[in-house]
Formats: C-alpha cells, structure tokens, sequence
C-alpha cells in the first residue's frame, strides 16, 4: 500500500522531472506523537479537515486548493474537506496568527469535536516567521492553540502537505 | 517633460493660492504640494472636473525627523498618459485635522479611515468615523505607523465595540458570514441584510489578516524589502516585487538591464494567466459546473509547475530583485513554448465549452454588475473596471519595463457582470500568453541585474505595474543607512471590495460566492 501511494504521488504530478519534486525528508514535523497514534487508530480511511486561515500571504491556501484539483486529487485518499469545524477531524491553520483573528481562530478550535487533530501549515504558522514580534501578530500557531504537526514551507508545496496527511492516517509509514 | 509643465501651469492658474510647489521628479512624476484646506478641490478637479481619473491611492507619511510635520499624499494618474501627479499636503501647526475629500470623491473614504487609524489623523467631514484596520482588540490611541511606535509592541488586549450598519424594515434578516468561511480561502466578515432572497445591502468587514507589513517595511533594509514585498498576496508575488523594486530602482536612479525587463515581462505574465486560468475554473466551480473547474485545475496547474522548473518556486518567489531578476528565462525557451502551446489550446477548448453550454451563460449573465459610473466613483480597477467599459491598463497606458516593445489588446466589455468579467480574464491569458511569445522571440545578452548599492536618505519615488488584479502601487521613502523610511503598498483589492459590495445589490444570496469569485479580490493585500 505504501508503495503505492508513493508511486501514485510521484506519477500523478504533471512534471517531467520528478526528481527535482522528490518530497524533501525534513517537510514536516511531529510535535505530538501520542495524538499522531490515535489519529491513526481512529481516522485511517477517511479524514474530513477544515482549513482556517488565522493570517497568511494566501499562498497556502492556493496549494491546499490545489490538492483538491485532478492532479492531486485527494478524495482519492479519503481525504475531504468539509464546511465546519463540527465536522472536522483534522484543523490545518496556515499563516502567523494575527491579533484579528486571534479569538476566530479559537473558537473554531473549540467547535472542533475530539479527538482532533491540528497541522499547522508553512513557515508563518510555525513561529510567526517574518512577521515574527509584529504588533499586529499573536505569533505561531501553538501560541493559541495546541499544535500536533507543523509542515515547513514558504509555502509547503502540494506534494508535501498531501505526504504528511498521509502519514497522518497511516497510510505512509517512514 | 512640456506636457508636464502645461498641467503644472494649468493647476496653478486654477487654484493659484494653492499650490506652494511644484516639483517633477527625475522619473517624470509630477510633485505639487498643496494646502491641506485645499485638497478636497484640487483632488476633485483632476477626478472629477478634468480628467476623470480614478484615485489611485491616499496615505500618510510622518516626516516629524525631517521638516516636523506630517504629510498627506494623493496619487492620481492622467487617463492613457504616463503621468502620475502626486498632491503632498503637509499637516502643519501639529494639528492632525485636515478637510476630508470624501463629499466629493467617494473612493477617499478608505484611505482616510485607514490613515485615521494608522496614523491619527482626522478627516472632517468623512461620515464614517468607526475604526477600520485596528479592530476592537487594540487599545484606543495607537497609532501604529507614528514613527514613535515601536514595531515590536506588545499591546494589551483592549474590548471594543464595533457596530455594523443595520437595515430595518419588516421582512428584513440578517445573515453573518466569517471570518472563517465554508470553503479553502481568506478571513472575511460578510453581513447580509436580505429580504426574501435578493440582497438589500452587504457591508464587508476586513482587516483580520492585518500583519503589520508596511511597519515591518520600515524596520528593513531596502533589499530585504522586496522578499516581504513578494509576501503581500501569494498570489500576486511577482507583481507585488516587481512594483517594489520599479520604486526603488527610480529612487535610486537604477536603470535594469534589457535582459532583466524582458525576464520581468514574461514572469508578470505567467503569474498572470495561472491566475486567470484559476478565476475562470473557480467560476465554473461557483456554477457548480464542475467539468470546466476539473479542466482549468488541470491547465493551471501545468503552469504553476512550469514556473517551479523554471524557477524553482511555483509561485516564482526569489526570481524579481532589486536591479533585476535571479535567473534566465530565455534558456528555458522551449519549454515555455511548449507548455504555454498546450495551455493555449486547452484555453481555447475549455472556453469554447464555457460559452457555448446555455445553463452555465445563464447564471453568469446579468448576475452581478457593476455599472460604469458605480465602478468610477469606487475608483474600481483592473478586470472589474475593464469589465465595466473603464478603458485603463498600466501596461499600455503608462509602459514600464518591455511593455513598450510588445503588442496586446486590452480587451474592454460593458455590460460589468460575471460574464464581462469572465470574458476579460479569457481574452487576457490568450494576451499574456503572446506576449510571452513576442518577448521569448526577441533577443537580449547581458547582465540579470545591476547591483544597487546604496540610496541616499529621503530619496522618494512611486512604482506601478499593472498586476493581475489591477494597478499594484508602491510609494517608498528612503531612510539613513539603506534602511526603509516609509513604503505604502496599495493592492487593487483595496477599493475593489467596496465595488464587489455593490455588485451583489439585488441579486439572490447563493450567487454570492459567484460574484466573489468572478472579482477574486485579495484579503492578505488589503490587509496588510
């Protein structure tokens, strides 16, 4: 199964030169490995996600849209994105967390039924990155909410966000 | 330069106890500085009275360390001339009133609720006194962009109240939508007042994502700029770099090499048409047709991994830098013809499809519009201004880098609904992508870039690019020791959201995200 699904994500991008898009190892990073195992017990099939975007460029939202387009196609994985907090399992939050979305971002977290899991998503989530200190930024993700995995990136590209959902479910195991 | 001075004399002769100077920089933009009393009469005069050009942009600068005083901009661009004229109106006895512009001109009203915030100045006159970019949980007298307020504060968490306008009549309901919406995209709070179904009013409130990118501007070094310029709006990278280092480059007196404006050229017009081809398959998704979204996916997609091969960024982060660009395009040229062959092609299918399925015409056409005098008063721009009969396009009106050498159409429609606009986003991305070609075909040896060194203190100038979204603005003032003084960004977005506002009236709720999509405007630019 593994390899499969490492062969569908290298054959099924449009490029000719898959080398240069091998994932890099270091793309992602748990912070949590307790919730990372429950995950896996509970969501191994399926996995509904809601997306918060707490303050990034909108780069990050470009590639997680791009995951749902033919290419990537990640409802092939069982993997979908859904309207509402309350029907998450999963919160991918891009960007440094401003003050303005500070309380959002929150409540959003709060209507999340548990377990739940939460993937912050590029170089701004994990510790504010260039807008680090700003007046106007709460900073990093963990900074208002729990973090169980960070995926590095400016921003992470299709491949790499789509490899560590993976591996979120199990469904990749290195 | 004749012309230049005839509209300096004609200003003049019209408002002689006005205007106190008058300047024409070495970049050809005109200077008038003006007093404040007078800046409602003169703005309108170039808006309204004699060339009917759209506000560009607004701001404040504090130069309290050089002459004591704070000063007002103004940015207006002669219609298809390449001549900015620039009102300076400094704020002085250190008082922080000055006579709003917006009873006369309603696209003043942003910049001066912004300005008020940023900067504490008061606009008399301006009816909308409510705090715009800090919202409630900033304490009441910050004014973030005073050169006295440290860019690192650590503010306490204040309880405002903001209030939303309220429509009341029977029948009449309200439906809040964000900031954290349905779907994969940026915060927003959208307040509907609905009667039925049409929409009677739509306020947008914004700002959630303010990061504070023009303080951070001020805390960096002048080639350190141009990577948080390229973190604006994702996916206006390009063209947010480009307008960055275009002001610079005239600050500095840097000419780029020929090589760097053809590479410049062809960069602005991927990012162009991967944008285009995403709005026409977001519209098709938005219809809930899903064959044509499934098709752009597969289109764009194409070309945004072009842009990693060729630059190793999909959204070709890195290639625009100060004095030029990171790499060679040209040696790729095979490969972006061919790609950009196959797109051209899977355009053409994909809009041949679009336009000839009656169930899909049927939701875009009058959904919707904008009308012409609407989109003027909003000073609306780009592809909704296009779409709405406004005949501007920066590229051709005012051309910078190669855009002198190549040939396009700016393709213009009337009618300002979904179809126009999807229309206008069709013809373009066939225009960007012969352009690109024209510009491939050409050829050009030399250097990527030329290195700017230094730039002296207080040097000011004004760059502007026709972006994707409309005219991309950047106003930057040097400081000592090649440090940012002062950089004011304006993203189209920023009156583009007031224009989507009053596109929506009268139509149903559910062909809102319709609407929106077919104006895909940026919440990160606006924001800041």
């Amino acid at each position: 199964m593994q390899r499969l699904i490492l062969s569908l994500l290298k054959n099924r991008i449009a490029t000719k030169n898959l080398e240069d898009l091998d994932i890099r190892k270091d793309c992602m990073e748990v912070v949590n490995k307790t919730s990372i195992d429950i995950s896996r017990k509970l969501f191994g099939s399926s996995l509904h996600i809601r997306e918060v975007d707490a303050g990034s460029c909108n780069a990050c939202e470009l590639e997680i849209n791009a995951l749902n387009n033919p290419i990537y196609d990640i409802e092939r994985f069982g993997i979908h994105f859904v309207a509402s907090p309350r029907h998450a399992d999963l919160l991918l939050v891009t960007g440094p967390v401003s003050r303005n979305m500070e309380m959002a971002l929150k409540k959003t977290y709060d209507a999340t039924p548990k377990p739940k899991i939460v993937v912050a998503v590029g170089d701004c989530a994990r510790d504010g990155g260039i807008f680090e200190n700003s007046y106007a930024i709460v900073g990093g993700v963990d900074k208002v909410i729990p973090v169980d995995v960070r995926i590095k990136g400016c921003p992470p590209r299709p491949q790499e966000l789509l490899y560590t959902l993976l591996y979120i479910m199990g469904k990749i195991r290195s | 330069m004749d012309e230049r001075r005839l509209l300096i004399d004609e200003i003049k002769r019209e408002f002689p106890e006005d205007v106190l100077s008058t300047d024409i920089s070495t970049s050809g933009d005109v200077y008038l500085t003006i007093r404040k009393e007078s800046l409602p009469r003169i703005a309108n005069f170039l808006h309204e009275v004699k060339y009917k050009t759209p506000l560009l942009s607004m701001f404040g600068t504090d130069e309290r360390e050089l002459d004591g005083t704070y000063k007002i901009y103004s940015v207006f661009q002669i219609p298809r001339r390449p001549i900015f004229i620039i009102l300076k109106a400094p704020l002085n006895d250190g008082k922080l009133d000055f006579p709003s512009i917006t009873p006369l001109m309603y696209s003043g009203s942003l910049f001066e609720r912004e300005m008020k915030d940023m900067f504490g100045f008061v606009p008399v006159g301006n009816p909308d006194t409510r705090h715009m970019v800090l919202h409630e949980n900033f304490p009441e007298g910050i004014h973030p962009l005073r050169k006295d307020f440290p860019y690192k504060s650590a503010l306490n968490k204040a309880k405002g109240l903001y209030s939303l306008h309220t429509i009341e009549g029977e029948g009449m309901f309200e439906i809040p939508v964000g900031p954290v919406h349905a779907g994969i995209i940026e915060p927003g709070h959208f307040r509907f007042s609905v009667a039925g179904e049409p929409i009677t009013n739509l306020e947008i409130r914004l700002y959630y994502k303010h990061k504070g990118i023009e303080k951070l501007m001020e805390t960096l070094d002048i080639h350190e700029g141009c990577r948080v310029a390229e973190r604006v709006s994702g996916d206006s990278t390009v063209g947010h770099a480009v307008a960055y280092c275009q002001a610079l480059e005239k600050a500095s007196g840097t000419e780029t090499p020929v090589l760097a404006k053809y590479n410049r050229v062809i960069a602005m017009e991927l990012e162009r048409l991967y944008n285009h081809i995403a709005d026409i398959g977001g519209i098709s998704t938005d219809v809930a047709f899903l064959f044509g979204a499934a098709h752009a996916g597969i289109l764009r997609e194409k070309v945004v991994n072009l842009n990693e091969e060729l630059t190793g960024s999909r959204f070709l982060r890195g290639f625009i830098t100060p004095g030029g660009v990171t790499r060679d395009l040209f040696r790729a040229k095979d490969t972006i013809t061919s790609t950009l062959q196959g797109t051209k092609e899977g355009i053409d299918k994909l809009a041949e499809i679009l336009l000839a399925s009656a169930s899909f015409l049927d939701r875009v056409k009058t959904t919707g519009i904008l009308g012409r005098k609407t989109a003027e008063d909003l000073a609306v721009t780009g592809p909704p201004a296009r779409a709405a009969g406004i005949d501007l396009d920066i590229r051709r009106d005012a051309p910078y880098e190669a855009y002198g050498e190549v040939q396009f159409k700016v393709p213009i429609y009337k009618d300002g609904d979904v179809f126009s606009r999807l229309c206008v986003r069709i013809d373009e991305a066939f225009e960007s992508i012969s352009i690109i070609e024209q510009v491939l075909d050409k050829k050009a040896d030399g250097p990527l870039k030329t290195e700017i060194r230094t730039l002296e203190p207080y040097r000011y100038a004004l760059g502007c690019v026709e972006g994707w979204r409309g005219p991309i603005m950047y106003w930057i003032m040097s400081g000592p020791e090649n440090r940012l003084y002062r950089c004011k960004i304006k993203d189209p977005s920023f009156c583009n959201w007031s224009g989507l506002s009053y596109a929506v009236l009268g139509n149903i709720v559910p062909d809102f995200p319709l609407c929106n999509k077919s104006f895909n405007l940026s919440y990160a630019g606006n924001d800041l």
